[in-house]
Formats: C-alpha cells, sequence, structure tokens
C-alpha cells in the first residue's frame, strides 16, 4: 500500500512537472469523459431509470390492438396496425379491474389540459386524471395530506378533490402546508386541496410531469363536452397494472385472456356495419401485457434511439481520446527509455515499473473524469433546458446522480485501462545495456518504431471517419429537413392559443369571446391578417373521422379515415395555403347556416379521382344519416401536425359549425417581427379576461423550429462530436510525425547532404501521412457502411452511406491529415544538415 | 557471501555473442574469471575490445551466450529475468560514465531508490540514504535535483545511489567518463576509500590512469582476456 502511495505521489509530481502534456491528455480525457457521462445523465433517464415506486418491475401496461370504432385518442407512436392500443373506454377499464384476478391492483390515467387558479390567479396546468386506485397501486404515498382512494372515483363528479405534485405545491403554493383542504377552481370548478404527492414521485410517463392529479371520474364535470363514462366506444384511457408476487407477465395475460374475451363478446353488438371477418378480428383482439419498470413509453419510443446513437458517438469519441493519449504516453514512455532503465538496473522488476506507469494513467483518467464532471454537469443542464424549452420532455433532471458518478467511475477506470496498459507495457519493453550507454548513434528508420502509436492513429482515423460520416448524414438530413415546403408562409407569424372552455365558457360564451379576440387584434396596427384553428399547426396534434362521400361505392361508406381540422375565416388565405378551387370560409358560416367543407388536394384525387369534387356532400362517420356538408374549396395539400408528415387526405370545416370549440390557437400574420407583437396580444386578451390564461405565445417559426428541435439537436451534436473526433485524430497524428521527424532528424540531415532536396524531404513526410490515413480509410469505410444502416432510420430524405455523405467525409480526412501532417512536414523541409549531423 | 576461499565471482569459459540480422559479433570469448571479496580490479582495452559487454554480464545486465558464471557462490547464468532484478538490487551497486540519475527525482530520492524497489522501511530508508550521501560528501544536497548539480557532484550522488544498498561488489562503468579531469580524480579516490574499507569494486575503463588505481587490472582486446596484471601497492598513480 505504501509503495501505491510512492506511486501515486511521483506520479502525480511527474504529471506536475509536464504541465503541456498533463493539460493536453486531461482535457482530452474530460472532454471525451464528460460528453459520456452528460448523454449518460440524459439517457438514463429516458431509457434505463424504473420508476421510483416500490417492485416497478411488478408493473405491466396493457395493450389490445386491433379493430376499434367510435373515438381513440392515443399518444403513442405505434407500429402499423396498433394504433390506439394503448386506448381503453372506461367501462372495459372497470370491468378489467373488477374482475381479474392477475392484479393487485389495475389503475387508469389519462393526460389532460386544465387550469388552475388559487386567489384569482388563474394558470395553466399540466394534469394527471387518475383513478382511485392510481397512487395505491403504484405504491405512491402522499407528502402531506392523503393520496386518492377508490372512493373518490366511485361515482362521476362525486369527489371535486385535487392532488398536487410536490414541484407544483413548492412552484405554485411555496411549499405552503396550509394549501391542505383549501379550495381551487380546476376548470373554473371548485375542488378540494387533498394533498401533495411524494416528491421522488413525477408520474409515470418521463417526459411529462403532472402538477396536478384529478379523479378521473372528474372529467364530465370539467369539460362542457359531455364525456361518457359509460361509452364502450371512446378509448381514451391507458392503463397500468401492479402483478400479483410472483406472476409472470405471461402467466398474468393468460389467465385475463377468458375474462377480456366474454368481456369483447358482451361489447360486440354496440358495433354496426362491421361484416363478419371484422367482428372475428375484434373477437380474437389480445390483451398484450408490456413491461412497465420504466413507465409509459412515449419519451423512451420517441428519444431513446438518437439518444441511444448519441451515446455509441460519444463513446467513439471517448475511444479516440484514449488511441490520442494512449499515443501520448507512448512518446512519452520513450522518452522516459533511461529513466525505466536505470530503474531496471537498480532492481525494479517490471511489473512495479508497470504499476507505477498504470499509476501515472490512472492519476491522468481520474483528474479527466474530475473535470469531465464538470461538463457533464453543463452538458446535461444544457440537454435538459434544451429539452423543456422546446417540448421534448419535461422532468427532466441534470443533476449527477450516483450512479452517473458511479458511471464516470467506470469510465475512467475504462479509459485509465484502454490508455495506460498498452503503453506501459511497451515502455518497459527496454534494451537495458543500450539504454543505460546512451547509444543513439544508430539512425532510425522513419515511423518502423513506432507501430504502437501508428495503429493507435489508424484506428483514430478509422473511427474519425466513421464519426464525421454520421456527422454528415445527420447534418444533411437536417438541411433536407428544413428545406421541405410545409405548403405554408410561416415568416412573420405570431402564434398563441386559448381556452375559454377552461375557464368554464360555455360554448355560446366561447364564440363570442373568439369573435371579439378576432375583431380587436385585426385592429392592431401592423396586423395583416389572423385566424384561428382547433388543432395548433406543426404541433404533433393531430385529429381525425372516418368519412362518407356523394358518389363512393356503399362499401366504402364511412370507413376511409381523413384527418380534420375546424378553423376559422380566411385561415387558408392567412396561412398562405392556395386555394385551387371554390372559396374561403367566412363569418357568415356559422352554426345556423349551410354546413361546409374545404378539402384538400390528396383527398379531392383519392376520394374523387374522376370528377369534380366541388359541390359535392359529405359527412363525418357513417350509418344512415344524410350528407349534411357540402364541399365548397379545394385548397394545395399543406403540413398540418408536423414538418416530416406525408400528405394525407385532410377536411377543413368551419370552427363555428364544430360542436365543441373549447380552445383554439390563432395565427397572426403581422408586418413587423412576430415577437414585438406578444405584449400587445396579451394586453387585448387580458382586457377581454384577465383570469384567462394565454399559452404557447411564440413566432410560428419558432413553433416549427421547436418541432425539428431533436433533428437539430442530433445533427449539433453529430457535427460536435465529429468535429472533435477530427481535432483528436489530428492532434493524434501532428504528434506521431512531430515525433518522427525528431527521431529522423539525422537521417533527413543524411539525405540533404547527399542532394535531397525539400521537396523530396516534404513528400517523404506526406507518404508516412497517407500510408495511415489509407489504412485507416480503408478500415473506416465498412465500419461507416455498417453504421449507417443503423442511422438511416433518424434521418429524412438522405441515407448516411452516400457518395456525397462519405466523399466528404473523405474530404475532411485528407483535410485533417494535411494540416496535421503541415508543421511537421514544414519543419523535415527545414533541417539543417550541418546540426541535424551534429545532433544528439 | 563469498565462498571459502573468498571468491565472489566466478566466470569460466564465458562467450557473448550478437547476432544482428545475418552478422554474428562475437563480443567475449573464453572468459576465464575469478574476483575475490573486497577486491579492486579495473577492466582496460581500448574501445570495442568488449569490456563494457563484460560489465553488463557482471552486473546481470546481460546474460552471457555461453559459459558458466557464479556470483558469491550461485550460479546466476540461467536465472529468470526477476531472480536477477533482485539480485541486482541486493548485491550489486552500479555506477555510470553518464551518471545515470532520474532527472525528475532529488538527490535525496535518487539514492532512495534501490531501497524502495528492496521494500525497506522509510526510516531506514532515511538513515541509510543520509548515511550513504555522508560518505561521498553530499549530505547537504538532499534536496536538489540532479540538473543543479556539476558532473562531479552528480556522480558521487551516484556513487551513493550504488553503496546505499551495502551491495557485495560494486561495478563501475568508465566512472570518469563524463567528467573533467579533476572531478574524474575526485571520484576515483572517493572509490579507492571505499576500497579501503572493504568494499569490492570491478570498474571498466579505457585510460589507464584511472586503471591504475586497482589492485588488479585485466586487459581485454577483441573479447579476449589478453592480459593481467597484479599491483602490489593500490593506488599507484
Amino acid at each position: 500500500m505504501r509503495a501505491i502511495w510512492q506511486d501515486i505521489r511521483f506520479g502525480a509530481r511527474m504529471l506536475a512537472k509536464h504541465p503541456g502534456f498533463t493539460a493536453i491528455a486531461v482535457l482530452t480525457l474530460a472532454l471525451g469523459i464528460g460528453a459520456n457521462a452528460g448523454i449518460f445523465t440524459i439517457l438514463r433517464q429516458v431509457v434505463l431509470q424504473r420508476l421510483p415506486v416500490p417492485h416497478p418491475e411488478q408493473l405491466v401496461l396493457l395493450y389490445s390492438p386491433g379493430p376499434k370504432q367510435g373515438h381513440v385518442n392515443s399518444d403513442e407512436s405505434s407500429a402499423p396496425g396498433e394504433d390506439g392500443a394503448e386506448s381503453f373506454s372506461y367501462p372495459m377499464y372497470a370491468n378489467l379491474r373488477d374482475r381479474n384476478s392477475v392484479f393487485t391492483g389495475l389503475a387508469a390515467k389519462d393526460t389532460f389540459s386544465a387550469t388552475l387558479t388559487f386567489r384569482g390567479n388563474t394558470e395553466r396546468a399540466r394534469a394527471d386524471l387518475v383513478s382511485g386506485n392510481y397512487f395505491e397501486t403504484l405504491g405512491v404515498t402522499a407528502a402531506i395530506g392523503r393520496t386518492f382512494e377508490p372512493a373518490d372515483t366511485a361515482a362521476p363528479g362525486s369527489n371535486p378533490v385535487v392532488m398536487l405534485s410536490s414541484g407544483y405545491w413548492k412552484s405554485r403554493f411555496g411549499a405552503d402546508p396550509g394549501v391542505l383542504n383549501q379550495s381551487v377552481l380546476v376548470n373554473n370548478r371548485p375542488m378540494t386541496v387533498v394533498g401533495v404527492v411524494s416528491a421522488s414521485f413525477d408520474g409515470i410517463q418521463p417526459g411529462f410531469v403532472p402538477e396536478i392529479y384529478i379523479p378521473i371520474t372528474m372529467i364530465p364535470s370539467l369539460t362542457p363536452a359531455p364525456t361518457d363514462l359509460n361509452n364502450h366506444k371512446d378509448y381514451w384511457i391507458k392503463l397500468i397494472g401492479r402483478l400479483r408476487p410472483g406472476t409472470s407477465r405471461e402467466r398474468a395475460a393468460a389467465g385475463l385472456a377468458p375474462l377480456y374475451s366474454a368481456l369483447l363478446r358482451d361489447e360486440l353488438p354496440l358495433f354496426t356495419g362491421w361484416d363478419d371477418a371484422k367482428k372475428a378480428e375484434f373477437l380474437a383482439k389480445k390483451l398484450i401485457l408490456r413491461n412497465g419498470a420504466r413507465g409509459r413509453p412515449q419519451l423512451s419510443s420517441g428519444a431513446g434511439p438518437q439518444l441511444t446513437a448519441l451515446m455509441g458517438m460519444v463513446g467513439l469519441v471517448l475511444f479516440i481520446a484514449c488511441a490520442n493519449v494512449a499515443g501520448l504516453l507512448t512518446a512519452r514512455g520513450a522518452a522516459r527509455q533511461r529513466e525505466i532503465g536505470i530503474r531496471l538496473s537498480l532492481g525494479a522488476s517490471r511489473g512495479r515499473l508497470i504499476r507505477q506507469l498504470v499509476v501515472e494513467s490512472f492519476l491522468l483518467s481520474v483528474t479527466g473524469a474530475l473535470l469531465g464532471l464538470v461538463i457533464a454537469a453543463w452538458t446535461s443542464s444544457s440537454l435538459v433546458r434544451f429539452a423543456a424549452e422546446n417540448g421534448i420532455a419535461d422532468g427532466l433532471s441534470s443533476a449527477l446522480s450516483p450512479s452517473v458518478l458511479a458511471f464516470t467511475c467506470a469510465l475512467a477506470l475504462v479509459s485509465g485501462v484502454l490508455f495506460g496498459v498498452a503503453p506501459s507495457l511497451r515502455a518497459t519493453r527496454v534494451e537495458l545495456v543500450s539504454t543505460l550507454k546512451e547509444q543513439s548513434g544508430a539512425l532510425s528508420s522513419g515511423l518502423r518504431h513506432t507501430r504502437l502509436r501508428q495503429g493507435l492513429v489508424v484506428c483514430q482515423v478509422a473511427l474519425t471517419l466513421l464519426l464525421v460520416t454520421a456527422a454528415g448524414g445527420f447534418a444533411r438530413s437536417l438541411f433536407n429537413v428544413k428545406h421541405i415546403d410545409l405548403g405554408l408562409r410561416t415568416a412573420h407569424v405570431l402564434q398563441f392559443s386559448v381556452a375559454p372552455q377552461l375557464n368554464g365558457y360555455d360554448q355560446a360564451r366561447s364564440f363570442a369571446f373568439f369573435g371579439q379576440l378576432e375583431d380587436r387584434i385585426a385592429a392592431v396596427p401592423g396586423v395583416l391578417s389572423l385566424s384561428g384553428t382547433q388543432e395548433p399547426l406543426i404541433a404533433d396534434s393531430d385529429r381525425g373521422s372516418n368519412v362518407t362521400v356523394e358518389g363512393e361505392p356503399p362499401a366504402l361508406a364511412g370507413t376511409r379515415h381523413v384527418m380534420r381540422n375546424a378553423v376559422g375565416p380566411r385561415h387558408f388565405s392567412n396561412m398562405g395555403i392556395p386555394l385551387l378551387k371554390g372559396r374561403e370560409f367566412t363569418r357568415a358560416d356559422v352554426a345556423g347556416s349551410p354546413k361546409v367543407a374545404i378539402i384538400n388536394e390528396t383527398m379531392a384525387k383519392t376520394f374523387f379521382p374522376t370528377g369534380d369534387a366541388l359541390g359535392r356532400r359529405m359527412k363525418f362517420g357513417g350509418g344512415s344519416d344524410p350528407l349534411d356538408m357540402e364541399i365548397v374549396a379545394v385548397v394545395k395539400d399543406s403540413h398540418h401536425s408536423g414538418v416530416k408528415e406525408e400528405p394525407r387526405p385532410f377536411v377543413y370545416i368551419p370552427y363555428a359549425q364544430e360542436k365543441n370549440i373549447g380552445a383554439l390557437t390563432y395565427y397572426v400574420r403581422t408586418s413587423q417581427s412576430p415577437e414585438t407583437l406578444a405584449s400587445t396580444v396579451r394586453g387585448v386578451v387580458n382586457e377581454l379576461d384577465s383570469s384567462l390564461p394565454i399559452d404557447g405565445v411564440r413566432s410560428f417559426e419558432g413553433q416549427i423550429n421547436r418541432q425539428l428541435a431533436s433533428d437539430w439537436l442530433i445533427a449539433s451534436l453529430a457535427e460536435i462530436f465529429g468535429a472533435l473526433a477530427a481535432l483528436l485524430a489530428a492532434i493524434g497524428i501532428y504528434g506521431l510525425l512531430a515525433y518522427a521527424v525528431t527521431q529522423r532528424t539525422r537521417e533527413i540531415g543524411v539525405r540533404m547532404a547527399l542532394g535531397a532536396d525539400t521537396g523530396k524531404v516534404g513528400r517523404m513526410i506526406l507518404e508516412d501521412v497517407s500510408r495511415l490515413v489509407g489504412i485507416g480509410v480503408l478500415l473506416g469505410l465498412p465500419l461507416a457502411y455498417g453504421l449507417s444502416r443503423l442511422v438511416n432510420s433518424m434521418l429524412y430524405g438522405v441515407k448516411a452511406f452516400e457518395f456525397v455523405t462519405v466523399g466528404s467525409a473523405l474530404l475532411v480526412m485528407v483535410f485533417v491529415a494535411l494540416a496535421a501532417a503541415y508543421l511537421p512536414a514544414r519543419r523535415a523541409t527545414r533541417v539543417d544538415p550541418l546540426v541535424a549531423l551534429r545532433y544528439e | 557471501m563469498a565462498d571459502a576461499n573468498g571468491t565472489l565471482i566466478k566466470m569460466e569459459g564465458v562467450k557473448k555473442v550478437f547476432f544482428t540480422d545475418e552478422v554474428e559479433t562475437h563480443a567475449l570469448e573464453e572468459i576465464h574469471l575469478e574476483i575475490k571479496k573486497g577486491t579492486y580490479i579495473s577492466i582496460a582495452g581500448p574501445s570495442g575490445c568488449g569490456k563494457s559487454t563484460l560489465l553488463s554480464i557482471l552486473g546481470l545486465l546481460d546474460s552471457p551466450t555461453e559459459g558458466n558464471y557464479e556470483l558469491n557462490g550461485q550460479p546466476v547464468a540461467k536465472l529468470t529475468i526477476s531472480e536477477r532484478t533482485r539480485i541486482r538490487n541486493r548485491e550489486i551497486g552500479f555506477i555510470f560514465q553518464a551518471f545515470n540519475l532520474i532527472g525528475d527525482l532529488t538527490v535525496y530520492e535518487n539514492v532512495e531508490l534501490p531501497l524502495t524497489y528492496r521494500g525497506t522501511s522509510s526510516s531506514e530508508r532515511k538513515q541509510k540514504v543520509q548515511n550513504a550521501l555522508e560518505r561521498v560528501g553530499m549530505a547537504h544536497r538532499l534536496r536538489h535535483y540532479p540538473s543543479q548539480l556539476s558532473g562531479g557532484q552528480q556522480q558521487r550522488v551516484a556513487v551513493a545511489r550504488a553503496l546505499v544498498g551495502d551491495p557485495l561488489i560494486l561495478m563501475a562503468d568508465e566512472p570518469t567518463g563524463n567528467l573533467d579531469s579533476k572531478n574524474g580524480e575526485a571520484v576515483m579516490e572517493l572509490l579507492r576509500d571505499l576500497h579501503r574499507n572493504g568494499a569490492t569494486i570491478c570498474m571498466v575503463t579505457h585510460d589507464q590512469r584511472y586503471a591504475n588505481f586497482a589492485e588488479r587490472t585485466i586487459h581485454l582486446f577483441d573479447g579476449r582476456i589478453v592480459e593481467e596484471t597484479q599491483e602490489a601497492r593500490v593506488g599507484a598513480n
């Protein structure tokens, strides 16, 4: 132990005595380790972390893919044919909960947008509607007060109680315990605060942190739109169950199958218009139980692959960093041959010297890791802030948890071994006699004696090519995405949302409010036009229905699905969507007037392939009701929910003819910078109703950028990591060539004395670097091809292994090699033969 | 411990051949040599005659191609690397032409090094290093680094390092080779003092003046011992 302490002391002194070397090595490692720890901090929370509840391994999420009829509210991206598989009706939930024998508890939840008014101040709040047994099933307790109980959801609207999340209690109520049993208004409905949820619990959906919890049976009294809890055809609830101890998912699924089949048989008569095959498909639906230990998978399935790709990239950066430091240590080992020879002659064993050198390596890696933690904290807090600001995920923590610290320690250990052991083994292989005699008279021969460093540089080049190729792929993908024609005029538009329904407005009052708001904003100087939409644009917000159109084969009636939105007058001119035929909606298109619809080009081509759509009639849904809407226009396709979406059949109706409009998102076109209009808009809303929150005030271009945030993030990080790898590779190549030129000074002197000109000497150096880079590229290309197959699914309109991307990456590598070789080559060509031949 | 008649080193038929590519270089041929405990012996000869090779084999830095070599009664020609390392550490003290002090260690730490590898306790190390440095007159430079010392002073420190572990024999390879004549003389006087106090010394030199400091000189030429002289009185310079 004492000997190791001596090694540590000596190692620390050696590092302190060579501050340049130490700084480069530590900084290189810190960047590699820090980037890894930073990305891991996020990856752990998104992909790896279990819910902070007792026995999370017992939790399962319920899915049931297959035919549905009615309204489906889905919030998971699913495989084809599995749309809405995660959503269940309330009656189905109640039956499963009460009649199963495999769960100790089956809980339900759905996310909900609410306003909460306290002491006259109204704010939007993220809410979870949860079943009465939700907290009991999860094993989550209250920090103060109580959690919900099954009795809280015994009957619709019976218990107007609310729980606060710990974070919301602190931020909105200053952690005042006096808030217990006080009344607040949720969506203008008085409710009593009965408890604050334990601080460790942030809901079961990573990335969405509820601020308040509301009993699920309160939903009918919180929205004017009637929500019928007895409706078997309204799929909106997400289920999470806790298996009985010792019950596997497979056994539980088998145990549930008879019950589920019976429930489906009971429901079947409610589903009309299906042929026998469809009915058989419905009755064959299965309940699938998926691992719920990590909660609902929206964030992990959305951002998980990208984070995993980033983790792989930073892993490669760390590997390159280790190769670089190994190269530096090898060079230092060569410079310390004499010291090592002396120690060996004095009786140090080789093992002892290897230990001493490895201790020095670990000092470097530990110092790098400590500095890396600072970089990790900065990286993760930047990522967390970026994710929150761009709506990617809430509630992520940038704190360096014990597992991140353990991960960093492991990285330090592994990197210490990676870069320390091989150079130590090499450095202690000393030719004792000649080393001690300083026999350095022989001419060295190029890079022949630096095989280890050459190997390291070749690895660096290969891996850098890999990263630069990936970075090129992501950069081109982002370029493609940014240049997608959305079919919308995006500049000089301010958007904002208001939801008077959440403040208790009924439909008539809401329409009156919208009318006043539109008039007032239209009168603001600089405002050119405005329009409102029920579903916000480019915000991942979708709404769809089956339709029946005039003239279609009867078998198709009510079976084809289209997307829909309710929009205000002059929406298409306001958003720059060209009208191909017909007219815009006007203020005359109101509830009592003839119902009208506008369809997009894709719908016109799909539903009316041979004739003119204009003047044809249609309706939402099937059945025998008359076709109640007339198509009054066809507009050009435009993007609705996302930047990367493909054109889909789309129906627009006037929002004034929609049954239930509780909220609108407005798009205000202005002649000035849209942000300058924000305070004016707030003022107008405030004048109309000071208690009405205004949400999502930002430029429309800002909204589109939020949509592209994750693409931008991965492309930017890939470029940063690619650049870092290229820089490290350049340093590696430079270090090797500079060392080789120093070793070859006498040889170069002899060559020059014998008549070699500077061009020949320069070429000699370039040949060395060309050979190394060539081998690295040959090794790197197949790796890049392999990688491209992994990342192609994350790219848009481009493949990672394409001529342009790979060609650009090769050009980058040539540039890196030439830049790295420039100084050593120049030094070689400036060798003075007279001086060199005296060189020692 | 030397054998009954005091023989510390015994070489019989030692050969050393270097193989480089297709060239065989016979550095030593048929070396027969006995060194008794307490002897001061010098190995002399022109450059390239094999004297440093012989010293390297004597000091277990290298091994013979053929022949027997016994150190202190123990055959050492075929020992493993770790056994040779252990013997170098405990029974041999080296003094090199280029001093071979470690520039990043202080005088104290340089001298302490063989004891560190031996596992000697800190307090014992401290005492032994102090004694060794006092013997060579360098105790006042404990905290200095080699670069802060003159060549002569560095070689004194190197001598202290060779002495500190109480070795059976001191191996000195051209100890004055990098010194001016004044410092060279001083180092030779130091070695003579050590010998007078009982040290066994084996020194390689190509300088006849310094060879004469030894009581016995063997002359090498083309890898063979061609002559051996024995002085009746030590230090006839």
